[in-house]
């Protein structure tokens, strides 16, 4: 019986592999991915010198990856295995608990995690300083709102710390001079989607439009115009 | 190349099995030889000559070799001595050279030129190790002449092992390049080998070196006690997966093309003391240092201060050989001393506390050498050192420290329990007791071959960036 389980192993094994082998080489290129929003690689161009710097070999792998007979279900199988080993993330975006998906901050890589890398906050108050700029030419009263991504304002439904989602919000503010005010939209959206209100959509990073109705208000409230809200019915 | 690529499983490896099994019996060592030249020049063409060159060296000396080791042994050995300075000169050049010129200059009177982009081809660390055992294997009249240069080369290169180990000693292998026979049981055996260590090195080992990599870097950003330990957890996890997996793909894909190689690892972290550890851990290695060193210099049998100077020898060499950098010379002194005090008394005490604490003391003592193996700067390993004993750290652990750690915590698990003989014993005890339970073979092989290609796969596989409005 050892015999009979020994053929089969080969044979499967000889199978998989020449019959993927043989499809890869087969199966014209696919030139994009839906998927991903990008084009999909095809083969390298070929040159001694390029093959001696090893350029080529990571090129050839990755043109393998990318058309891959199969592809996308075998990465859904990668990303099944590793939600299912409790890894909670894949491919730097989170998985929470309710389905929802987000981005992980900045750096796919994870460095920098406890703060906000270098080029992110120098980027910050690069966009701070163009802010500050603008509003000293403007007579009008000037507002800043930063909207929060999904991953700030739904954070308490990851695992993951949520301090340092505070840290972008944090950082443009204090970058801001005083002559700005501020509208801060992250703690009542936060306290919403606590209490159960679908206002950020689980896997974009964009506010649902009940979202967008609550950052309304709160945008009402920091001009002092309370008084002045329209009330939900009146958007139907 | 390398075997956990997409590149060596769906074209390298289809077209070097069809080849082989297609051509005659005669020729498929010439196949072997030719498809292995190829895999190693696919990364660095240069370095091929370099390597025929030891090869015909090495393959040359032994007529010499051969010719006078029964009618003048100082002919054989001055023979023998000459083609194992030609291969180390080779090594100690590519590996050592800057090495020397760096640390060499830094005495006032010396300025050694270091030699930029000087590159290490890859390799060579094992196969000059490999033709030096036929060289002395040789002289020692282990082994015969092999007079067929393809055979030779052929055990040189032998992709399998060529890259990564393990280290074949000529004898082992003498009669199998000529006389080996391929069956399918071998060959099902070297799929079930080749898609574990697959597994090991895919699924485990890049995983955990990912987290050790993000704790490692971490540390310059928050360094935590728990930090510190993961980082050296992590790494001490990961090497083995990594190291094993690749051994155990290299035997699997040898037994594919009908040889046998001796075992690397032997579950060296069920180990309850260090001296059982370097019997379990990269065997091929400690054996040829036996072989080739420990034993030429008298091991044992010169008295006590002789056999602490051999193990000294040896020691710094096998320190060395990882790496031409003093943390790996450290890293050797370190399990030098352990090895002796062991010897001297502590293996006496050990077998009087219970295992339990001897398999800490043992699991610590390796853990903590690979900190040392680990860090090459040597301020940032005593940092993490520091930090392992909570000092210089900004608190035990932080946020993201935690978070990583829990949803980490299943793969370390996993990969805990994975380095113990338990899962071999449970397979065992399942299909002793069901004959039916042996489908459990080709059917966990071809999920781990899916499995690992799904991974491999899913690298360059960029989630939509939706950042990008």
């Amino acid at each position: 019986m050892q015999k009979k389980i020994n053929l089969i192993t080969s044979v499967l094994f000889a199978v998989f592999v020449l019959g993927f082998a043989v499809a890869f080489w087969i199966l014209p290129d696919n030139s994009f991915s839906a998927e991903e929003n990008r084009s999909l690689r095809t083969f390298p161009t070929f040159d001694f010198e390029r093959l001696a710097s090893g350029e080529f070999s990571d090129a050839i792998n990755d043109y393998f990856a990318d058309q891959f007979p199969l592809r996308d279900t075998l990465v859904g199988l990668k990303g099944v295995t590793e939600i299912g080993l409790g890894k909670g993330e894949n491919n730097g975006i989170l998985l929470g608990e309710d389905g929802q998906l987000a981005q992980r901050l900045f750096d796919a890589d994870g460095l920098g995690d406890t703060e906000l890398d270098g080029f992110s906050v120098s980027h910050i108050r690069a966009s701070a300083e163009g802010l500050n700029r603008a509003n000293a030419n403007l007579e009008a009263p000037f507002s800043v709102l930063l909207t929060g991504r999904t991953i700030d304002v739904t954070a308490s439904s990851f695992a993951y710390p949520q301090s340092i989602s505070n840290a972008l919000q944090s950082t443009l503010r204090q970058a801001l001079d005083g002559k700005l005010s501020f509208v801060d939209t992250i703690p009542t959206l936060r306290e919403r989607h606590e209490t159960g209100e679908y206002v950020y959509y689980k896997t974009d990073h964009h506010w649902t439009t009940l979202g967008a109705y609550y950052a309304y208000v709160e945008t009402m409230r920091s001009f002092g115009m309370e008084d002045e809200v329209l009330p939900m019915k009146a958007f139907d | 190349m390398v075997f956990s690529s997409l590149l060596f499983l769906f074209a390298y490896l289809p077209l070097t099995l069809l080849c082989y099994y297609f051509v005659p019996r005669r020729w498929r060592n010439v196949v072997l030889f030719l498809f292995s030249l190829i895999f190693y020049g696919w990364g660095e063409p240069i370095y091929v000559i370099l390597m025929v060159l030891s090869i015909t060296t090495a393959y040359f000396f032994g007529f010499w070799i051969e010719k006078y080791r029964e009618s003048d042994p100082k002919k054989a050995r001055t023979a023998m001595i000459a083609s194992v300075a030609v291969n180390l000169s080779f090594l100690f050049f590519f590996k050592y050279y800057n090495f020397f010129a760096a640390n060499l200059s830094l005495l006032p009177f010396l300025h050694i030129p270091v030699i930029e982009g000087l590159a290490l081809p890859i390799g060579i660390s094992f196969y000059t190790f490999q033709i030096i055992s036929y060289t002395v294997d040789l002289y020692r009249r282990d082994c015969s002449l092999q007079k067929n240069y393809i055979s030779f080369g052929t055990y040189v290169t032998l992709f399998p092992q060529l890259i990564a180990g393990p280290i074949v000693r000529y004898r082992d292998v003498d009669r199998q390049l000529t006389e080996r026979r391929e069956t399918v049981d071998d060959f099902a055996a070297g799929v079930a080998r080749f898609s574990c260590g697959l597994a090991k090195k895919v699924l485990v080992g890049d995983m955990l070196f990912a987290g050790y990599e993000y704790f490692k870097s971490m540390a310059a950003f928050e360094n935590t006690t728990l930090g510190a330990w993961l980082t050296i957890i992590l790494f001490t996890l990961h090497l083995y997966y990594d190291f094993s997996g690749y051994s155990d793909m290299a035997i699997g894909l040898g037994k594919m093309i009908g040889f046998h190689f001796p075992e690397n690892f032997n579950y060296p972290y069920i180990s309850k003391s260090i001296t059982e550890f370097w019997r379990r851990w990269h065997i091929s290695l400690s054996t040829w240092f036996r072989e080739y060193v420990y034993i030429p210099l008298g091991g044992n049998r010169r008295g006590k201060l002789r056999q602490y100077f051999n193990l000294a020898v040896v020691w710094l060499l096998t320190g060395f050989w990882h790496g031409a950098n003093w943390n790996f010379v450290l890293w050797g002194l370190y399990f030098l001393v352990i090895l002796i005090l062991e010897k001297a008394f502590l293996l006496e005490l050990l077998e009087r506390i219970p295992s339990f604490f001897r398999h800490v003391y043992a699991m610590l003592l390796v853990t903590v050498g690979f900190l040392i193996f680990s860090y090459t700067d040597a301020a940032a390993g005593w940092v993490c050192f520091q930090a392992l004993f909570g000092i210089g750290c900004a608190g035990f652990t932080s946020a993201v420290a935690s978070y990583q750690l829990l949803r980490l915590l299943p793969l370390i698990l996993i990969a805990a329990v994975g380095a113990t003989p338990l899962p071999r014993r449970l397979y065992q005890k399942i299909t002793d007791r069901f004959a039916w339970a042996r489908v459990l073979m080709p059917i966990l092989c071809t999920a781990s071959v899916i499995l690992c290609t799904a991974y491999l796969v899913d690298s360059t596989f960029s989630p939509f960036a939706y950042t990008q409005f």
